[in-house]
């Protein structure tokens, strides 16, 4: 009777709880989304990875991996899961019918894609990542609002966001382990927990790089969490670095003992070394400068965070916690001065939210911009890309359809350049200003305090 | 402030998958695979294995005139000159560890053993391997009766990959060295695409190249389909060029694989190799098997020289072995 009265109860909570209309429409648009569309090209690298490690030529003996380890590792994973789990032995096929479009000057499609059982694996697992970083999101604001509506809104607007959506469940892309480990050490920094925080925040900064710009921001934030106690300060910092050493050890140690540290680090090396590389066709000229663009501008990017840092740790030691995530917006928005890729995006979209959320309403179109356009980019950059498996699997899509929107994309236009690139100039400049509408509000939500300050004081 | 318990576990989970995985890649590799061919009281059988879940495929082919292939030798030499292979030491290293794990362990040659091998090794069985783009001056001038050429028209196996065959020499102090007329030397003009026209071949070849998963649809310097006593199990472009073709070469084979070195032309080059497909060859038996951690077994059929190619994982293939009976 007993338990009977509590499982009610439970089911009873489960039922009521905002948390559980929220997953459930969540999970509904990801079932869905997961099995329709799925953009092979980088999934499918993710199945030569592990052909190589059950090769028994781990990470970088074979071409295929060009990241830090770390994915590497959940890749292992995910694929003994597959493999020992779920019976799956044979991850994908060449689909003919859609050869022709190799041929085309974007060649970021893979005509070698993977079925659907396989990417649905990947598919869950970031789907899970995505949970615990709409889990950690809801914790963080209702910690510093003491409201749960609004710690309710943070979970769904991260699970829910189109950005997030399409990552993990289309592009199968796995920015969102960075994201989560990124915001596990601003939760851990919060918490005043920095050896965890130390921890997270290295394998957040190699998991993919970007949350490694933020080290100014955060090093303040200890600063001026402890500021008045200098060895409170100094063992603070001192615990950080040793959890990030102690990360960093665990990731990198088999690349040492292996001479692989340098393979490791091929994703940075190989961009670097594409600014280099003869430009064949207008849209390589355009990566090409983009990649110097991009180094060019990295004095501009370090120099901010600096002086984001600087103004943090000076800052008034009342409201610090809620400054502290503004301050990672600004610092987590001035790593994309240039244009990324969509994904890359993914490590603003938590810093928004909770300072949406928590601080100001004002950035409700920077939200909405950023929830919108860089999705629409990542259509525009993988198009018929993401239809591949509906045609070959699913049916609903016929190659004919692809192989001749493909082509249409490729065509040369009247400005002498493809289809393909005049869109992605058109919606790449979308996309950067949803990233400067971050800076856009800020500045003038700062004209608009000063004016209303001078107003008061008149 | 907030309950700590919940993030440290996510925290926890995180890392310890991520440990795992990393013991697996580094450590402790759980999957392994094996095979076997013998006679039995039923005749001649194999058996395949796998830790995990697996599917093999399991080709016996009879290798026409070339005959089993049991020598492999790959070239590179630092010194010589090379041509659209901007990192060749690298290329070659993922070559051979690619062969070795589908079953082919494979030697490679610097110019002047390049040389030796082109003097001394019996043609017939033997085959010499080119990523290089450029065939070294010890063994290529370009002219007839070169030692590359007469050794391969003597029974040798030649397979190709990179820049036109033929069409240039890597000298000594690095340089590479345009041949005129390279397609004299060779079936005549247009034997090879040399030209950037129509780099897509967009229709199936042979059915044989679609079972050992032949991927690469690029067709530049590929062979032309119309070289006689030629085969092509790769894609074959409407101008006529195929992306794996295979062609008789004098009492020999040249094997041409289109497109520059990358991951689907090294895995064509690789498949090519291990399963011993030849101009002339012919299937014997072509079987799917699948396993579920353990042994499965089958049967062979009996042919003296046939070749039984066995591999898994399909385009994703982590394992390969070669048997010649």
């Amino acid at each position: 009777m007993g338990d009977e009265v509590r499982a009610a109860a439970v089911f009873g909570w489960i039922r009521t709880h905002p948390l559980m209309s929220i997953i459930s429409i969540g999970l509904l648009v990801r079932a869905v989304v997961a099995v329709l569309f799925t953009y092979c090209y980088d999934v499918s690298t993710w199945a030569t990875v592990i052909a190589n490690m059950q090769a028994g030529a781990g990470l970088f003996e074979l071409p295929g991996y060009y990241y830090t380890p770390i994915w590497g590792y959940f890749i292992s994973f995910i694929g003994m899961v597959g493999n020992f789990l779920f019976g799956i032995d044979v991850f994908g096929t060449q689909i003919d019918s859609l050869v022709p479009i190799q041929g085309v000057a974007w060649d970021y499609y893979k005509v070698l894609i993977t079925y659907n059982s396989f990417n649905v694996l990947f598919k869950v697992a970031f789907t899970l990542v995505d949970l615990a970083v709409s889990y950690l999101l809801y914790r963080i604001v209702r910690s510093l609002t003491g409201d749960s509506t609004k710690a309710a809104v943070a979970f769904g607007l991260w699970f829910l966001c189109p950005l997030v959506v399409y990552t993990s469940c289309v592009q199968a892309m796995f920015d969102s382990i960075s994201v989560l480990f990124m915001v596990l050490t601003v939760y851990m920094l919060l918490n005043r927990n920095y050896l965890l925080a130390g921890m997270s925040f290295s394998a957040a900064a190699f998991s993919k790089f970007f949350p490694a710009y933020l080290i100014f921001i955060f090093l303040a934030y200890v600063i001026a969490s402890n500021r008045g106690n200098r060895r409170e300060c100094v063992v603070s910092v001192a615990s950080s670095v040793i959890g990030a050493s102690v990360m960093l050890l665990v990731i990198f140690i088999p690349d040492i003992l292996n001479g692989t540290l340098e393979e490791s680090f091929g994703f940075i090396f190989n961009r670097i070394e594409s600014i280099e590389g003869e430009s064949d066709g207008i849209w390589d000229a355009i990566s090409s400068n983009g990649y110097t663009v991009v180094l060019l501008l990295q004095p501009a990017v370090f120099l901010i965070q600096v002086v984001l840092a600087y103004y943090l740790q000076k800052s008034d030691p009342d409201g610090l916690d809620r400054r502290f995530i503004g301050y990672c917006l600004l610092g987590s928005a001035a790593v994309f001065l240039w244009t990324p890729v969509p994904s890359y995006l993914l490590i603003v979209v938590p810093f928004l939210i909770c300072h949406f959320l928590v601080s100001d309403r004002r950035y409700r179109y920077s939200l909405v911009a950023m929830f919108a356009i860089p999705v629409v980019y990542a259509l525009v950059l993988q198009n018929y890309g993401i239809l591949f498996q509906a045609d070959a699997f699913l049916g609903f899509v016929s190659s004919e359809t692809i192989v001749g929107g493909i082509e249409w994309l490729n065509q040369v236009n009247v400005l002498g350049m493809t289809n393909q690139s005049a869109l992605n100039l058109v919606f790449g400049a979308l996309e950067t200003l949803a990233i400067y509408s971050v800076f856009i509000t800020y500045i003038s939500i700062r004209r608009a305090d000063r004016r209303s300050g001078a107003n008061g004081a008149s | 402030m907030v309950r700590r318990d919940a993030a440290v576990a996510i925290l926890v989970v995180m890392v310890a998958v991520m440990v795992v995985g990393e013991v697996a890649v580094y450590y402790v590799n759980p999957y392994s695979y094996g095979s076997n061919v013998y006679e039995s009281e039923g005749g001649l059988e194999y058996s395949v294995e796998s830790s995990g879940a697996s599917e093999f495929r399991v080709i016996e082919l009879d290798p026409g005139s070339v005959g089993p292939i049991e020598r492999f030798y790959v070239y590179f030499d630092p010194d010589y000159g090379t041509i659209g292979l901007p990192d060749a030491e690298g290329s070659i290293d993922a070559l051979v560890l690619d062969l070795e794990i589908h079953g082919v362990d494979a030697t490679i040659v610097d110019a002047a053993a390049l040389r030796d091998v082109v003097e001394n090794v019996e043609p017939c069985g033997s085959c010499i391997i080119f990523i290089t783009g450029a065939m070294p001056s010890t063994v290529y001038e370009g002219v007839s009766g070169d030692p590359i050429l007469n050794w391969t028209a003597s029974g040798g196996a030649l397979y190709w990959l990179g820049e036109t065959l033929g069409k240039y020499v890597g000298n000594q102090d690095g340089s590479v060295r345009e041949v005129d007329e390279w397609w004299t030397l060779f079936y005549g003009e247009g034997c090879f695409n040399d030209s950037d026209d129509s780099v897509i071949g967009d229709v199936r070849g042979d059915p044989l190249g679609e079972s050992i998963c032949v991927r690469s649809s690029s067709v530049q310097f590929g062979m032309s389909t119309s070289v006689p006593d030629s085969k092509h199990i790769g894609y074959v472009s409407d101008t006529g060029y195929g992306s794996v073709g295979l062609a008789k070469y004098g009492s020999g084979m040249l094997c041409v694989i289109g497109g520059y070195f990358d991951d689907d032309t090294r895995s064509d080059l690789v498949q090519t190799v291990s399963s011993n497909v030849t101009y002339d060859s012919a299937v014997i038996l072509d079987q799917v098997v699948n396993v579920r951690g353990g042994t499965t077994t089958g049967s062979l059929e009996e042919s003296a020289g046939a070749v039984v190619y066995i591999f898994c994982g399909g385009y994703f293939s982590p394992y390969g072995a070669r048997y010649i009976l």
